[in-house]
């Protein structure tokens, strides 16, 4: 399946900050075109990580500037609370983000909810195979080998 | 066309100063991201959020 609607496990996003790839956000919505989706929830959810005492200094922008450009990267949408079949009940919300927006990939780096594979016909894949699969979609649909010498140093796969 | 333009301007631009706003200077694991994020959930729980 292609990847098109994608909403991200809090993990990914806080991930893509504290490597400095806000950039790559950017590629993937305005260059390679995908839609990625989050909720209010999720926002407060990276308001208190990046907030933390622990990482304190990593990110040195005051925290309300990430969020904003969360907000103009994703489109937040508003969830119905529903699915409680997740052993943990605490990463349920990720689902129903996902079934709310009817995204077809949910990036996440959590090892149980990696182990799931799939939810009805969301995928659900870690940050490389994200990568690798986004990568081959394009080889299938020749845009990539078109627009190759263009894209390849300049935005998400390098 | 020239809103959406300039609004992809401004996008990469502030995408740019984030950027440079991140300390580079030590790497944080993706492991150790993940134990952050379950830390939080589990410290304000599943229904804490108000939404």
């Amino acid at each position: 399946m292609a990847i098109k609607h994608i909403a991200f496990d809090t993990n990914t996003w806080v991930s893509f900050f504290y490597n400095a790839h806000f950039d790559k956000l950017v590629a993937l919505t305005l260059q390679i075109g995908l839609k990625i989706y989050s909720c209010p929830k999720q926002l407060e959810e990276i308001k208190s990580v990046i907030s933390r005492d622990k990482f304190a200094g990593k990110l040195r922008a005051p925290v309300q500037e990430y969020l904003d450009f969360c907000s103009r990267i994703a489109e937040v949408v508003e969830i119905d609370e529903r699915f409680d079949r997740l052993a943990d009940p605490k990463d349920n919300y990720l689902i129903d983000t996902a079934y709310t927006v009817k995204a077809d990939h949910n990036i996440s780096s959590d090892t149980h909810l990696l182990e799931l594979k799939h939810l009805g016909s969301i995928q659900i894949i870690s940050l490389s195979d994200f990568k690798k699969k986004l990568k081959l979609d394009y080889i299938n649909k020749n845009f990539f080998k078109k627009r190759f010498g263009e894209l390849k140093n300049s935005f998400y796969f390098r | 066309m020239l809103l959406e333009a300039l609004e992809h301007k401004s996008l990469t631009d502030e995408a740019h100063r984030l950027n440079s706003s991140v300390d580079k200077s030590t790497r944080i694991s993706m492991s150790s991201i993940v134990n952050e994020v379950n830390k939080v959930r589990k410290h304000y729980g599943y229904k804490a959020y108000s939404v």
